[in-house]
């Protein structure tokens, strides 16, 4: 990457992050300030354990599904079925 | 060999659980607009609760992409293992079964102990509320039935202990379908 295209990459991704800041409605209005008061408010922590409190859950109960299987031994005819074929591609 | 379905089940029901959670959020947040994550608590009765909860419905839906890429992870480390069968049905039922997982869950803890929100918001929300709860019984029941039924697919997969050439003894020679 040459010098100028850098300048030139970095100055486009300013602007683009600068117009992004500009429309960002939490950071700037009347409403965007009380929009972020009444998110990281007092109640934040309470909010967030309410909204992810499900989440731990999904997790334990998947992995309660990956270790609590019962393994199957493999079925014998099958079994002997694939080894032949195995043996069978060897020799091809 | 013995044959080892627990990391397909687990995988596919993060899958599950995640593509539920999409649905929930995508149908009734964003486009019924039926509810939102904190709006039995910040009713969107104003734009500044609506852009509260807006932020809410964003946490929530992060982290349900988080699941479901942990989903993703667990499914290609599933198919990388020569002990774990390709089985459509275990899958196909484990899918179901995390989407019946999700409506149970989020049912049980969001609608009715924490109560942050309703199914439908703004009327009789029990009616709304147990109706989803018994998809998410009814997702369950399917999904648990398909996985019974594909207890013995083991073999359909055949994965052989035999190394392919530069596979770090992970390969499978033959494809059975």
């Amino acid at each position: 990457m040459t010098i100028k295209s850098g300048v030139f990459g970095t100055f486009d991704i300013s602007s683009l992050c600068a117009s992004i800041a500009a429309a960002c409605p939490i950071c700037h209005t009347d409403l965007g300030q009380q929009v972020r008061s009444g998110i990281f408010g007092a109640d934040f922590w309470t909010n967030l354990l309410l909204v992810l409190l499900p989440f731990p859950i999904f997790l334990l109960l998947a992995a309660a599904l990956h270790y609590g299987f019962r393994r199957i031994a493999p079925n014998t005819k099958l079994a002997e079925s694939t080894e032949q074929k195995l043996a069978g591609n060897k020799e091809g | 060999m013995e044959a080892n379905r627990g990391p397909l089940i687990s995988a596919a029901t993060l899958l599950g659980i995640g593509l539920g959670g999409f649905v929930g959020g995508i149908l009734f947040h964003q486009i019924l607009q039926l509810h939102n994550m904190l709006s039995a608590r910040l009713p969107r009765t104003t734009l500044i609760n609506a852009e509260i909860n807006m932020f809410w419905d964003g946490l929530f839906h992060a982290f349900t992409w988080i699941t479901t890429l942990i989903g993703l992870i667990l499914l290609w480390r599933a198919f990388g293992r020569a002990d774990v069968p390709h089985s459509t049905k275990t899958f196909a039922g484990s899918l179901i079964l995390g989407w019946g997982i999700f409506n149970l869950v989020e049912g049980i803890i969001d609608h009715e102990i924490l109560g942050i929100h309703h199914v439908f918001e703004y009327g009789n929300h029990l009616l709304w509320d147990m109706t989803f709860l018994a998809s998410g019984v009814l997702f369950v029941s399917i999904g648990w039935s398909l996985i019974r039924g594909g207890k013995f697919d083991r073999a359909t997969a055949s994965n052989a202990e035999a190394p392919r050439a530069g596979s770090g003894g992970e390969g499978r020679l033959i494809q059975q379908t």
